[in-house]
């Protein structure tokens, strides 16, 4: 049997990558699919706990966030098109009207 | 005669000039599209290969230690070795998402990421889970953002480390933190004691997950079809053109 452990340790690795690239990169496009990571890797932490415990309750909430991360990325992805088409460009650095 | 031996002559002349165009074109992208253009990427990429490198080798250690243990603890070492061959390409994909340049590429890594945790879920008794996470997010979500990122332009250029040093440095200090934390939760003496309750056949399963959600959960379930509903009818609100706007009364 695999320790739980090792999936806690697999989905941390997955959260910190995604933060990383959530961070550093400026695309707003693979800004979207790292936050998009980081919700994985919350959903393996969910699953793994439900697995922990026996209880299946987890595997309900993780259900919920994936739904949720799907409204996520429509919403954001019409975001970031209607920013295109005013501004012309998916560079994080480049937007920032609301600043002004 | 003559004018049309020049003629033909410029127009060879000119192919050549066409030609050679295509040439250095055909190899910048070539340069462009080798690694090692930006320091920034190179750092990453050997960072994740590290990371990757490492996983053998804790998998070669653990792998000892349940020999060691016993053979009770030893008869999941086939699963364990599953474990870590899905696992680690799913790091890989992760890496590769947050390094490549082209938002196509990061999207079919992430593609492959996604479906290494549907292999990991499926490790954990979630077969249910397992299927919605390869249909809605490695088919619908996706398939949306691969047809995003093909009606946009994008950059040509990207400096991944870019000039944000404070980002950079949250992401190293975050980096360290998450070693620290997980070295000893991985590799120490309690790692091999926490082991998980049996659980029933059908744990996970769509009757299972079927019965929580409409019992149990009834209202947050209504809830996310709300949401969604919301999200659909926002995405389109948000896209629609200047012009449609004063459109109905």
């Amino acid at each position: 049997m695999i320790p739980i452990t090792h999936f806690l340790g697999l989905a941390a690795v997955l959260f910190g990558l995604g933060l990383i690239g959530v961070l550093l990169r400026r695309n707003v496009l693979i800004v979207l699919m790292s936050v998009e990571l980081m919700l994985n890797a919350a959903n393996l932490t969910l699953i793994t706990f439900a697995r922990a415990h026996g209880q299946s309750h987890g595997q309900g909430f993780a259900f919920f966030v994936m739904a949720l991360a799907a409204a996520e990325a429509a919403v954001g992805l019409a975001i970031v098109v209607a920013v295109f088409r005013s501004r012309r460009t998916v560079h994080v650095d480049e937007i920032n009207l609301m600043k002004k | 005669m003559t004018i049309r031996k020049d003629r033909r002559q410029l127009s060879s002349h000119r192919r050549a000039e066409r030609g050679a165009q295509l040439a250095s074109r055909s190899e910048r992208a070539g340069t462009h599209g080798t690694r090692g253009a930006s320091p920034g990427r190179l750092t990453l990429s050997l960072l994740g290969g590290g990371l990757l490198l490492l996983l053998p080798l804790i998998a070669l250690a653990q792998d000892a230690r349940y020999v060691a243990a016993g053979a009770e603890a030893k008869a999941g070492g086939g699963m364990l070795w599953a474990f870590y061959i899905i696992g680690a390409l799913t790091v890989a994909g992760a890496v590769a998402t947050i390094t490549r340049r082209n938002p196509i590429t990061a999207a079919m890594c992430l593609v492959g990421t996604l479906a290494g945790t549907a292999g990991i879920y499926l490790l954990l008794h979630a077969t249910f889970l397992a299927a919605m996470q390869v249909l809605v997010y490695a088919g619908a979500i996706m398939v949306l953002f691969v047809f995003v990122v093909m009606s946009v332009e994008h950059p040509e250029e990207e400096e991944i480390l870019g000039r944000s040093y404070l980002n950079l440095g949250i992401a190293i200090a975050v980096l360290i933190v998450l070693f620290l934390r997980l070295f000893p939760l991985v590799m120490g003496p309690e790692a091999l004691q926490i082991r998980p309750p049996a659980v029933a056949q059908d744990f996970g399963s769509v009757t299972h997950i079927g019965k929580l959600l409409f019992s149990d959960y009834i209202f947050p379930f209504e809830a996310i079809s709300l949401l969604l509903l919301v999200a659909i009818v926002g995405a389109v609100v948000i896209n629609r053109r200047r012009g449609e706007r004063g459109g109905e009364a």
